[in-house]
């Protein structure tokens, strides 16, 4: 599952430590999650979105992989 | 750091600050064996061999206290590394259960399976160790 976390935050000038501290997950979760090493839970990723003002799936898209 | 229990469901942990009360715990056997030998040198083996068997189980419970504390910054994904930590330590120990005694015989010692205190302390040393690797690999 790809994301577009990264790009998010670069659009609001945010640091993975600001994001981390946002949404109360340590920066490592965060790093993690943007490369793919980590698929959050519901609620994590609706707490991002709400961050960036946008839809969840807007924020993250399935795969082909995903479907195996 | 203020989380959710949606996201941070982790109260069955001890605090952060008992990591440093579990080190304390499982080094104290340790001084307290070097002082025994210093102080008791002539101390009846049968009362060192209980003495020993206490000590060994202190220092477990100081262990079992670090691998329960929670990290400063505890979130959904070191949950998801305790799980891995756990899962892969209890697979090990199964096959160190079993192949341990073979190991023994293949050096020319008697076939002795592990006590449950060293299945104990290769446990929580794994899981802890384990942890470590995974969160550092994160």
């Amino acid at each position: 599952m790809k994301n577009t976390i990264k790009v998010e935050r670069a659009k609001q000038n945010m640091t993975q430590q600001d994001l981390a501290e946002k949404i109360g997950v340590s920066r490592q979760t965060i790093n993690s999650i943007e490369s793919q090493k980590y698929i959050p839970s519901t609620v994590l990723a609706l707490k991002i979105a709400k961050v960036f003002n946008i839809k969840v799936e807007e924020l993250f898209e399935l795969e082909e992989d995903d479907f195996l | 750091m203020k989380q959710s229990q949606a996201i941070n469901n982790t109260a069955a942990f001890f605090p952060n600050h008992f990591k440093k009360i579990g080190l304390i715990v499982a080094l104290l056997p340790v001084a307290l064996i070097f002082l025994a030998k210093y102080f008791f040198p002539d101390t009846p083996t049968e009362t060192k061999l209980i003495v020993k068997d206490f000590l060994f189980n202190v220092t477990i419970l100081g262990i079992l206290i670090i691998a329960w504390s929670r990290d400063k910054e505890e979130d959904e994904m070191s949950m998801q590394n305790r799980l891995q930590a756990l899962g892969f330590v209890v697979f090990t120990a199964v096959l160190m259960m079993m192949i341990n005694p073979l190991v023994n015989l293949f050096w020319g010692e008697p076939f002795q399976e592990m006590s449950a205190k060293q299945l104990m302390l290769f446990i929580l040393l794994g899981y802890i160790v384990f942890y470590k690797i995974r969160k550092r690999s994160a």
